[in-house]
């Protein structure tokens, strides 16, 4: 199904096709080569020795068994490796800072945190001698979550952080207390939300060669990462060298999802280790060591609060979020993007004009919290819509219809919390959700209990500047691209934002190719690589490469193209015969009448031939184009049918609908399968995925038989649909999406099983809903 | 993601074996399926900040003696034999386990995924103990027994429930081997059903409730997951009647069930009343269980001869066929076929996503047939010929149409699982070319994707299995013209 409402996308044009992604062939042959592949000559391999206590002094560390093993080059701790702590980067007054070193010297503050890097020829060798490095463990006392984090008398993560309390701030838009005391109905929403992560197949890892010497010396480091840029910059702060000596390419990277934005205090390791002993060093993460030591996600505790008018306007929400922030305030960012960001988008799509948001984010002896998919927006959305449901509920309202009377029809419309949604089709998604979700099915056996959930979102996509900024989050966000016509006709874009598994050489090439009027596969898109790309503020992350690099691109397609016509001018006027037509670039092809020109002719004569070189405004074929779009904002609908299983507590999703309105689509095939991949993210932590740290402070989910991730058998198949509002404000119309279904999946199958089990008195107010969790809520388990 | 040293054997013989495994430090190794992600996971959980080093140990590799694969009716008896090398696989598919266990069949088909039971095998799985699993269950509750041979030659019998001790843990001695699981012959008109209940359907269950409806002798219920070993009660036969209801819950009250990072007690208790409901009712139902008859997978190679490598040793030199390519690697005994793949052969596109057998990125085949090569010792597939991703279409080879399918549907995003996906995904079409899409999820729930959601992935495979009916189809019409 497909509205599209003027989308700047033609029939049969690139910018828009459906169409198979080329960097496909290359993966479905096996041909792929991620850091774990590469190798270099003389080459070491890192393998780290790790807390196994929350918090602990260290009063000295043995590696004289380690260092003795057969082929062991070196063990190095903090003492041998001095460097600049990785600090977090955002500025926003009151928030405190929390310096994280490569390796903990004299003190640990979260199970896995890495104490030492063990260097040897061989994987195997290494861990042998890691396990054999004897740390002098003094463990002190820890505190895991954030309410006991604050509480008085806990213990002190980092000594000058007071009362853990890195950051608290109470936020008011409107005036909720008038609005909470009109109101009709108020409905109080609890909601633990689960700590859970990104767990992407390939873990993170890095391979640091040192490269130059002297006054030239620097280094080559190829890394799992979604900014190459982000990473030259925190591995120039904490080593000290200038960022144009430090090199970072970014090979195929195995999925990513927010977790590989941050520098790891890893990579910093390994950088300064290789340099340290002279010869390329790669590390490449274990599963256990990821899901124990990597940085986690999510992991609010919310009270939420809903006032609604007895005609079902909403009034007003109030939200205390608390963070856990864990042991560090991570360093592209900081902690604050799960509270402070969730407290933005509190209204949602809704017009409610009565905000007040409680702030607060709380260090603890816990692997510290960083990005995933929809950063901060995932759980107060999951605690809004449950509250909706149970406004509906007492005001005996079909949910929907709450929504529908409550979504925001007209814009471009400025939120209380003063985001300005510059189009959208809210109310038209989310009732083609719920054209979507109805259907006949058989019923629910004996002991079963079937619900439904509908959930209508808004994603802010494309972050630029701009987008950033409406969120109250001063964070550069601009992008440079570079597109180069070379002298065979072949078109290069140069960007810094790398796929992992985005697609983008597929959808960013239909762009240029759009623009430019070539074929999509004569646009090579190159993203991997610092020393080559334009500086990448943020990388690829918050939904933006659509919409800021491909908005780059576009206008830099623009320019070149202006260029491409001039020289084909030029071409025709040497040759003496002037166009009978105006100039046309299409299909690679310039046309000005009878005459045709091939792209490759246009190069070659741009490059080499020298009257037509004397005859051009601007000899050169390279462009060079800075994109910083103002925010927009992208929306939807998720529905859920779950079955709830008395029996076992288990609950099966039987139905999913997906409909998302991203703007113009690059390509609608990508956009569903980015979409897919969102929700069933989503699924995972509605129902599956939990850290869950023991009473000894370690995760319980500490491999991928103890962490479920979803499979094929926990996953309906999906139906879909979009609508399309461009964009008034991007190039294109094109606003960007991916994170919509981790967004806002929760949320549906949260308020599934809420309407599955209302009438058993079940209330959601704790995720993932485990069938553990599902019993004990309906009382039947103690 | 690499093992702990180990030293490796190979005996010829059974003699040899129980000779080995007088050292405490030895362990049998079958398939593997159990022990070798154990010693992976405790490698794993050392390094992630966890305890120190593990002890040593020497795996005696049992796959090299004749006789132990047989799958057999005892002439004598009408009992059930299965070899120690017996897999998973070929018994979940054996006609004469259907026929004669099927309550075994049905336990199977949920131990794990095809690739695991490619590889384990069922006397593995018994051995391995684990409390919740499906195997000893279903041995306990089919009244099975052991064959045990012990060094010297000698050879006793014992019941499954007197092998079992607890978590892990069997009365074997030092020395002493499983030799084969005998199954007794089922009674006229007895049915019986599996269930099991786990958050992931496929995964090791919290709960497994075994039933057997014997005409005139009432029904027998085991549970797994509630006790250190398999638990069993005489039940009344039928759901419908009270009296059943009555005495499932006073078996269950019986219970204490520990509780623990997977489910408390109180949830296992909950699990084992409502399993072993509806297993009673199911096999009161059910005349002829579902057992899925289907082609066998193709035949396993014949055991090879064992060789000389009586004594453990650290390191040993393989043949490896790659891809059509003979390589002959020397490799530590602690490798596995991942590792070798990867670093000794250059298959570089075989992908290590977990190193424990729980992703399926690693997924190759290996004589034919699916395993996780990460939890495959390297070792144990000496003359083996294996597949990987790029045998699917050969540098300059147009696609195989499952890889053109899994373009067209876009079945990939960031590619990390996708060659293991791809080879499961042709195992499944070849055993089933008709799967339909329970059986498609089913297939391939064992391989983890991150990124798609599993949308793609199923939509590609129902094209590929499409169009190979479609190129069927076609190729008759061609001989209708001939």
């Amino acid at each position: 199904m497909s509205a599209a409402a003027g989308s700047a996308a033609a029939p049969g044009a690139p910018l828009g096709a459906r169409r198979t992604r080329l960097e496909d062939e290359r993966l479905v042959r096996g041909l792929a080569r991620h850091v774990g592949d590469l190798t270099r000559p003389r080459m070491l391999e890192a393998v780290f020795v790790r807390s196994p206590h929350p918090a602990a002094r260290v009063r000295g560390i043995d590696a004289a068994a380690a260092r003795a093993l057969p082929g062991v080059a070196a063990v190095l701790t903090a003492a041998d490796l001095p460097h600049a702590p990785l600090l977090d980067s955002v500025r926003i007054d009151g928030l405190r800072k929390t310096p994280q070193p490569a390796l903990a010297g004299d003190r640990v503050r979260f199970v896995g945190e890495p104490v030492a890097i063990v260097l040897a020829s061989r994987r195997a060798v290494a861990e042998d001698a890691a396990l054999l490095v004897a740390v002098d463990w003094e463990p002190t006392p820890f505190v895991l979550d954030a309410e006991a984090a604050a509480a008085p008398g806990a213990p002190l993560v980092h000594d000058d952080v007071a009362g853990n309390l890195l950051f608290a701030q109470t936020k008011t838009y409107g005036d909720p207390d008038g609005a909470f005391a009109a109101a009709d109905v108020v409905i109080e929403q609890p909601l633990i939300g689960n700590r859970y992560l990104a767990a992407p197949l390939e873990g993170r890892g890095c391979l640091a060669e040192p490269a130059g010497a002297g006054e030239t010396s620097g280094v080559t480091v190829w890394a799992s990462t979604m900014g190459p840029h982000l990473l030259r910059r925190r591995l120039a702060q904490t080593t000290g060298l200038p960022e144009h000596r430090i090199r970072v390419v970014a090979p195929d990277v195995g999925g990513a999802f927010g977790l590989k934005i941050p520098a790891a205090p890893e990579e910093v390791a390994v950088v300064l280790a290789a340099r340290a002993v002279g010869r390329p060093v790669r590390w490449v993460e274990g599963r256990r060591e990821q899901l124990v030591a990597a940085p986690h996600a999510k992991d609010q505790r919310i009270a939420l609060a809903l006032a609604a008018s007895a005609r079902g306007e909403l009034l007003a929400v109030r939200a205390a979020l608390t963070g856990n922030a864990g042991a560090y305030s991570f360093n592209s960012a900081s902690a604050l993007i799960e509270p402070y960001l969730g407290a933005g988008l509190l209204p949602g799509p809704y017009a409610i004009e009565h905000v007040g948001a409680e702030i607060r984010s709380l260090l603890s002896h816990t692997s510290p919290i960083s990005p995933y998919r929809g950063v901060g927006w995932t759980q107060p959305h999951t605690a809004r819509e449950l509250a909706l449901d149970r406004v509906a509920r007492a005001l005996d309202l079909d949910p929907v219809e709450l929504r529908r009377r409550n979504l925001i029809r007209g814009f471009p419309h400025r939120s209380a919390t003063g985001m300005h949604y510059d189009s959208g089709s809210y109310v038209a998604s989310l009732e083609t959700a719920a054209e979507l979700i109805a259907h006949e099915d058989e019923p629910p056996g004996t002991g079963v209990r079937r619900g439904v959930g509908l959930t209508a979102y808004v994603e802010p996509a494309g972050w630029g500047s701009d987008g950033a900024l409406q969120s109250e989050w001063s964070f550069a966000s601009h992008d440079g691209a570079r597109l180069q016509l070379d002298p065979t006709g072949g078109v290069l874009a140069v960007v810094g934002t790398p796929s992992q598994g985005q697609g983008h050489a597929t959808t960013l090439a239909q762009v240029v190719a759009h623009e430019l009027g070539v074929r999509v596969e004569d646009v090579a898109v190159v993203a991997d690589d610092t020393s080559a790309a334009p500086v990448s503020t943020a990388g690829t992350r918050a939904s933006r490469v659509a919409t800021v690099i491909g908005g780059a691109l576009a206008l830099a397609a623009r320019r070149l193209r202006e260029r491409l016509l001039a020289v084909a001018a030029a071409v025709l006027e040497t040759e003496g015969s002037a166009a009978t037509a105006p100039l046309t670039l299409a299909a690679g092809v310039v046309r000005g009448g009878a005459r045709e020109l091939t792209l490759r002719e246009l190069a070659e004569a741009a490059h080499f031939d020298l009257a037509v070189r004397g005859k051009l405004a601007e000899p050169d074929l390279v462009v060079t184009q800075l994109y910083d779009p103002p925010a927009t904002y992208s929306n939807g609908a998720i529905a859920a049918v779950v079955d709830v299983d008395l029996g076992t507590g288990g609950v099966t999703v039987r139905r999913l609908a997906v409909v998302e309105d991203c703007g113009t689509m690059l390509n609608p095939l990508v956009v569903e399968g980015q979409a897919a991949g969102a929700v069933v993210q989503g699924l995972g932590g509605a129902l599956l995925e939990d850290v869950a740290y023991d009473a000894a402070g370690r995760p319980a989910g500490d491999s991928l038989g103890s962490y479920l991730l979803p499979c094929a058998t926990d996953v309906p198949e999906l139906a879909m649909a979009h609508h399309e509002s461009p964009s008034p404000r991007t190039v294109n119309g094109v606003k960007g999406m991916g994170e919509s279904g981790a967004i806002a999946a929760p949320a549906a199958i949260a308020c599934a099983v809420a309407d599955a089990l209302a009438e058993e008195g079940f209330a959601v107010e704790r995720l993932p809903l485990t069938p553990e969790r599902v019993l004990r809520g309906l009382g039947a388990i103690a | 993601m690499t093992l702990p040293p180990v030293a490796y054997a190979r005996p010829a013989t059974l003699e040899q074996a129980t000779e080995l495994l007088r050292d405490p430090a030895a362990r049998a190794l079958a398939g593997g399926q159990s022990l070798l992600p154990a010693l992976a996971a405790a490698r794993g959980a050392a390094l992630a900040g966890g305890a120190g080093a593990l002890a040593p140990v020497t795996l005696v590799d049992l796959s090299r003696i004749p006789g132990l694969d047989r799958l057999a009716l005892d002439p004598a008896d009408g009992a059930l034999r299965i070899g120690a090398l017996v897999t998973q696989r070929a018994a979940e598919r054996s006609p004469l386990v259907a026929e004669r266990a099927p309550l075994l069949a049905q336990a199977l088909a949920q131990v794990g995924h095809p690739s695991i039971r490619n590889r384990g095998t069922v006397v593995g799985s018994l051995a391995h103990a684990d409390p919740a699993a499906e195997v000893p269950a279903a041995a306990v509750a089919l009244g099975g027994s052991v064959l045990v041979a012990g060094p010297g030659g000698a050879r006793r019998e014992l019941p499954a429930e007197r092998l079992l001790a607890g978590p892990h843990r069997t009365t074997l001695a030092p020395g002493e081997l499983i030799v084969e699981l005998r199954l007794p012959a089922a009674a006229t008109g007895e049915r019986q059903a599996w269930l099991e209940f786990a958050p992931r359907r496929f995964d090791l269950p919290l709960v497994g409730a075994a039933v057997r409806v014997i005409p005139g002798a009432g029904a027998r219920l085991t549970l797994a997951g509630v006790a250190p070993t398999p638990t069993t009660a005489v039940l009344p036969s039928h759901a419908e009647n009270g009296a059943a209801v009555v005495a499932v819950e006073r078996a269950v009250a019986a219970l204490d069930p520990p509780s623990d990072a997977r489910a408390s007690g109180p949830l296992r208790s909950r699990l084992a009343r409502t399993l072993a409901l509806r297993a009673l009712a199911r096999a009161a139902d059910d005349a002829t269980p579902p057992a899925r008859p289907g082609p066998l997978p193709p035949a396993a190679p014949p055991a090879r001869a064992g060789d000389d490598a009586r004594a453990p040793a650290a390191a040993l030199a393989l043949r490896l066929t790659v891809d059509g390519a003979v390589h002959r690697p020397a490799i530590d005994a602690r490798e596995t076929l991942a590792e070798v793949l990867r670093e000794r052969c250059g298959a570089l596109g075989v992908r290590v996503g977990c190193g424990e057998g729980h992703c399926g990125a690693c997924t190759v085949t290996l004589d034919g047939r699916t395993v996780r090569s990460c939890t495959v010792l390297a070792a144990q597939a000496d003359g083996a010929r294996i597949e990987t991703v790029e045998a699917l279409a050969p540098a300059g080879a147009p696609l195989h149409p499952l890889q053109r399918a899994f373009v067209a549907e876009h079945a990939l995003q960031c590619g990390f699982c996708t060659a293991g996906m791809l080879l499961s995904a042709r195992e499944l079409l070849t055993e089933d070319p008709a799967a339909g899409d329970e059986a498609i999820r089913a297939g391939l729930a064992g391989n983890l994707c991150r990124c798609t959601g599993y949308q793609g992935i199923v939509r590609a495979v129902r094209r590929a299995r499409d169009e190979a009916v479609r190129d069927e189809g076609d190729a008759r019409d061609d001989d209708d013209e001939l």
